[in-house]
């Protein structure tokens, strides 16, 4: 896996997400997808048509867990939380993250 | 998710894209709600909120192709992990499979014989309407002895109701 550049952007999303999710009790995508353009300061925007493909692929692997609720505005959402297993990923994809971009930038830099 | 849950999710595919749906609608209805905020009109915050939210069938089709490509994922690396772990001690493979096939082995013997015992008809056309001849001989104390050829033979002749069809 990662060898593409499609799975290493999914990688990155879910990194973003797991991040986000860690940070908070429980939230909904479109919460998610906000607070991800907000802290970037409106760089990434987070489609719809890609966070929940990987919502609920994390779903499926048991880094988060959904439940259904009711948003803040009074409408049925599904409200998303990170698991143990999502922790310990984050925490190897952050590893990884740093890693890999320390790296590019030293080629950048010293090349 | 739970195994059971995927399981599930397999025979109800219909209600879980129901579910989708009402995500990706909430989805769409909170950005229409942002975009009214900032000033757009009702009709251009929901065109524009579409078109920020992308392709919504291509994305309905990723997560129903991530749950299927999950499931085949998963049963792969069963099948890796068996495969590795039965290279890895082929000795405690090889006990797991004899402990096995003899279990299932007696068990299918046991169940042959009662299904032949108590389940199948015997072998004649009304076995309810079989029944047994014996002599019983109260005076010496002998019961459900068989009775002799000649006697047999007197019977057949004789009876009325009865077909002979063993001895």
């Amino acid at each position: 896996m990662g060898d593409n550049k499609k799975d290493q952007l999914q990688g990155t999303l879910d990194l973003l997400v797991l991040r986000i999710l860690s940070t908070a009790e429980t939230m909904h995508g479109f919460a998610i997808a906000e607070r991800i353009e907000q802290v970037s300061k409106d760089v990434l925007r987070v489609e719809a048509g890609s966070l929940y493909p990987a919502l609920h692929r994390m779903t499926e692997a048991g880094w988060v867990k959904s439940t259904w609720g009711v948003s803040e505005n009074n409408r049925k959402a599904r409200f998303y939380t990170i698991t143990a297993i999502g922790r310990r990923r984050l925490a190897d994809e952050e590893a990884h993250w740093s890693a890999l971009t320390s790296a590019v930038g030293r080629v950048l830099k010293n090349a | 998710m739970p195994a059971l849950t995927r399981f599930v999710n397999l025979f109800r595919r219909r209600s879980v894209d129901g579910d989708l749906d009402e995500e990706l609608t909430f989805h769409v209805e909170m950005l229409t709600d942002k975009y009214v905020k900032q000033g757009m009109t009702r009709d251009e915050a929901m065109g524009a909120a579409r078109r920020h939210a992308g392709n919504l069938l291509v994305a309905k089709e990723d997560m129903r192709e991530a749950r299927i490509m999950m499931w085949i994922d998963s049963l792969a690396r069963d099948l890796v992990y068996g495969a590795r772990m039965f290279l890895r001690q082929p000795g405690t493979s090889l006990l797991a499979v004899v402990t096995l096939s003899l279990g299932i082995g007696a068990n299918t013997v046991i169940y042959s014989l009662l299904h032949a015992a108590l389940i199948q008809p015997l072998p004649f056309p009304s076995p309810d309407r079989l029944v047994a001849v014996v002599d019983n001989f109260a005076t010496q104390n002998q019961f459900d002895t068989g009775p002799t050829i000649p006697e047999t033979l007197d019977a057949r002749a004789a009876s009325k109701t009865l077909d002979p069809v063993s001895s």
